[in-house]
């Protein structure tokens, strides 16, 4: 008995043993698990965070190609193609700096909020992606490297790129990002609908209300136009009424100035005219599907709808023409541009190496490359004679204007102000409140809550 | 007979061994003593540190954070002591003039104010109907009907699609020309959507379809756990349906009421998914709800602190609700 009783006991206590280590070894299995898919998610390559001492090339040599330095390249793809493109622009620069391998690794979804974790963590990729919308307040963190030395490089040639996109990566006056590309906002017009109401392409806020005005009687659109209830549009015509979002020293909200009321009680008369819609009046999720369906006959939008027509409306793609916002009489052209940075992380362990991948992407043949299917418009003016726009005229009208657009960007409380402006905007165009009183209301709010 | 005393006197025989054996376990391990107590720590470990790591230590940092003006992009902050918690709540609704109701009724007044009365509105919507709308269909699907198990999976089907999915879906409905203004008599159709007034009803309909069929698997299994007997007996005192409803069926769903409540108000007050896909919010605020600004204010804006802030108010009075509803419950418990 006592040996059974023996036997019972051990067998009992190695399997209280070997449960508790199970359970012990479980417990750490989920947090090294889960360290390890965010070591993944930041660097397969080891390039990341940990390796080398950031002192010059001959320590950047934490890759896995012998000497060969490792650097990290993030951003977001809008689709397989262009994953698969930039694979390959990337592929020619690791085929011409023998020193240097590049480990692309596109973040598909909610890239801001992944990339913000990675750099408070201190686990960024070297070289990543930065919208205009939000870089003021990245390099206001100090978490990016300034890339003077780029700009200065020999022919890189900084004059050659459309200023206003370039200096939209300025922050106190150093440059913390070259643009990849950028797209401008341009009217989108259904011509055969446009034609079909004896309407002629508009180049003021009066012909384009009169051409509404015609759509809307001989044709049977849902509505002529489709409008955002944001401050996309909006912010275009602000600038060329003559008015200012931000102060120069930009530090004051001054958008409810005569100018960008005026741009915003037109916006607001053409809805309450019924000249335009809103997305949710005429069941289309964006201006490029109303086009599509023919609910509309124009709409503000970027060269991203062209593809999206191509591919999904060809027969209303052929006869959608593509030509500049319309200015208010005795106003400027302006309108609302969007670029994207390549910038580098200040933690990163191979600045040299980064700078030099940046300056390879953004340089005259980089750029180039990169432009010439359409994915994105070049930032640099020589780029314009490319055959790319010469086929494609609808693209050229919106690179042309890079010239006098305006990058949308608030500054280092980006979202914090479009949070309080939107709402207005909104409430504007749905009949909620007017246009002064709104625009005033959002000033106030910003200047009081934001930039005090 | 013979047989159950067989299987009884078995039955004795057993249970009087396991108690010999659990004694003399306890024994060798030192019956309350330090063996029975390390051996059942042990057993705790696993769970213990996992939550502590993944649940209780980031409650308690967001805790430490809402006190910060914290910058997620340098990992680092700086202390405010309440400042967060007062930017949040000021202006308050009651101040030493009297009450300030302004702060309910216009966003630009105090957005976490309003935020809390939309959250309030959508909770009220919801909740009873959710609740006791899943009690109806659990009742009807606890008789004896054709085709119950088709209907089950029916109700049940919303509750496995994501949130995101639904609202994607309703948009359509609710859209200016969707499906359901055209089955509505002309005066009744909206821009659910796209109107103030009408956005919010959009969302707790949504919610109401989604919450009905996973409160009515709740409330089937309340309903199977009471005893048959008890109907028996109420039948045979002649009790109605009604009566055997009022009587039998609905005191011994307590439990599972308890539960659903409180389960249907802590979703209430953390609805988020839904409002952001439908309506991200809009139009005008109309769907801003507190989770939403929470969101909005700690990734969009990066406001961590804040947003820390907002989440322990909304805690706290979560918390509240849950406590009263258990306390209300206790007091009102009735043992057979």
């Amino acid at each position: 008995m006592t040996g059974t009783g023996n036997r019972g006991e051990l067998s009992r206590r190695r399997f209280v043993e070997a449960l508790s280590a199970a359970g012990v070894a479980g417990a750490f299995a989920g947090c090294t698990g889960d360290g390890g898919g965010s070591a993944n998610g930041s660097g397969e390559g080891g390039a990341n965070g940990s390796g080398g001492n950031a002192d010059g090339s001959s320590n950047e040599s934490s890759g896995n190609s012998g000497s060969a330095t490792t650097v990290q390249l993030s951003g977001w793809a809008a689709n397989n193609e262009e994953s698969a493109f930039l694979q390959e622009v990337v592929g020619q620069f690791d085929e011409n700096h023998e020193d240097i391998t590049v480990d692309y690794d596109a973040i598909q979804s909610k890239y801001k909020q992944k990339l913000k974790t990675q750099l408070g963590a201190g686990n960024a990729p070297d070289t990543f992606y930065v919208k205009g919308e939000y870089f003021s307040s990245f390099a206001s963190q100090d978490v990016l490297l300034e890339l003077t030395s780029v700009a200065e490089g020999e022919g890189f040639d900084t004059d050659d790129f459309f200023q206003p996109i370039l200096d939209a990566f300025r922050y106190d006056g150093t440059l913390y990002g070259i643009p990849k590309g950028f797209s401008t906002l341009q009217l989108y017009t259904n011509s055969t609908l446009w034609e079909e109401a004896g309407a002629s392409e508009p180049k003021s806020w009066d012909d384009l209300r009169s051409g509404l005005e015609a759509v809307k009687s001989s044709t049977d659109v849902k509505a002529p136009m489709i409008l955002q209830p944001n401050a996309r549009a909006w912010y275009g015509l602000v600038f060329q009424n003559g008015g200012q979002i931000l102060n120069d020293e930009r530090d004051e909200a001054v958008f409810a100035s005569k100018a960008g009321v005026e741009a915003l009680e037109f916006l607001a008369g053409l809805k309450r005219d019924g000249l335009a819609a809103i997305p949710s009046d005429i069941s289309a999720s964006w201006q490029g599907a109303a086009l599509g369906q023919k609910s509309v006959a124009a709409g503000i939008t970027g060269p991203w709808a062209i593809p999206f027509l191509k591919a999904e409306h060809p027969d209303v793609n052929e006869n959608t023409t593509v030509s500049h916002i319309p200015t208010p009489s005795g106003g400027t052209k302006a309108t609302p541009a969007y670029t994207v940075s390549y910038s580098v992380s200040s933690n990163t362990d191979a600045p040299d190496a980064s700078k030099t991948l940046v300056s390879y992407l953004t340089g005259k043949e980089g750029m180039k490359q990169w432009a010439s299917k359409g994915i994105e418009l070049s930032a640099r003016k020589s780029h314009g004679d490319m055959q790319f726009y010469k086929e494609n005229p609808r693209y050229k009208t919106h690179y042309e204007a890079g010239e006098w657009s305006k990058v949308v960007g608030y500054g280092v409380n980006s979202a914090a102000i479009l949070n309080l402006l939107n709402p207005q905007l909104e409430a504007v165009m749905v009949g909620e409140k007017d246009p002064k009183p709104a625009l005033e209301t959002a000033q106030e709010k910003v200047n009081t809550e934001v930039l005090s | 007979m013979a047989l159950e005393e067989g299987e009884d006197r078995g039955d004795r025989r057993f249970t009087t061994a396991a108690r010999d054996l659990l004694g003399g376990t306890r024994e060798r391990l030192g019956s309350g003593g330090d063996g029975d107590a390390i051996m059942g720590y042990l057993f705790c470990l696993p769970n213990v540190a996992v939550f502590s790591l993944f649940l209780l230590g980031p409650v308690l940092y967001a805790f430490w954070i809402s006190f910060q003006q914290w910058s997620i992009l340098q990992n680092s902050g700086t202390w405010v002591g309440l400042s967060n918690y007062a930017e949040v709540l000021t202006p308050l609704p009651v101040t030493a003039e009297g009450l300030n109701l302004v702060v309910f009724t216009d966003p630009s007044a105090n957005l976490f104010w309003w935020s809390l009365k939309t959250t309030l509105v959508y909770a009220i919507g919801t909740v009873p109907l959710q609740i006791y709308g899943g009690l109806a269909v659990a009742l009807m699907l606890d008789t004896r009907v054709r085709f119950k198990k088709a209907y089950r999976a029916a109700y049940f089907m919303p509750v496995m699609l994501s949130g995101a999915a639904s609202a994607v879906m309703w948009r359509w409905f609710l859209s200016a020309d969707g499906v359901v203004n055209n089955l509505l008599p002309t005066f009744l159709e909206h821009n659910w959507a796209g109107n103030p007034s009408y956005a919010l009803g959009g969302v707790m309909l949504m919610a109401i379809w989604g919450g009905i069929g996973s409160n009515m698997i709740f409330f089937l299994a309340g309903l199977q756990n009471i005893p048959q007997e008890l109907y028996e007996a109420a039948r045979i005192d002649g009790a109605s349906a009604w009566h055997r409803f009022r009587h039998v069926t609905w005191p011994n769903l307590g439990n599972t009421n308890l539960f659903v409540i409180v389960m249907a108000v802590i979703s209430a007050f953390q609805v988020f998914g839904i409002a952001l896909v439908f309506s991200e919010g809009g139009p005008y605020y109309a769907t801003t709800t507190t989770v939403l600004l929470i969101y909005q204010r700690a990734f969009e804006e990066g406001k961590m602190g804040v947003g820390a802030a907002m989440a322990f108010i909304l805690f706290l009075i979560i918390f509240a609700f849950s406590y009263y509803q258990y306390r209300h419950h206790q007091s009102g418990e009735i043992e057979y």
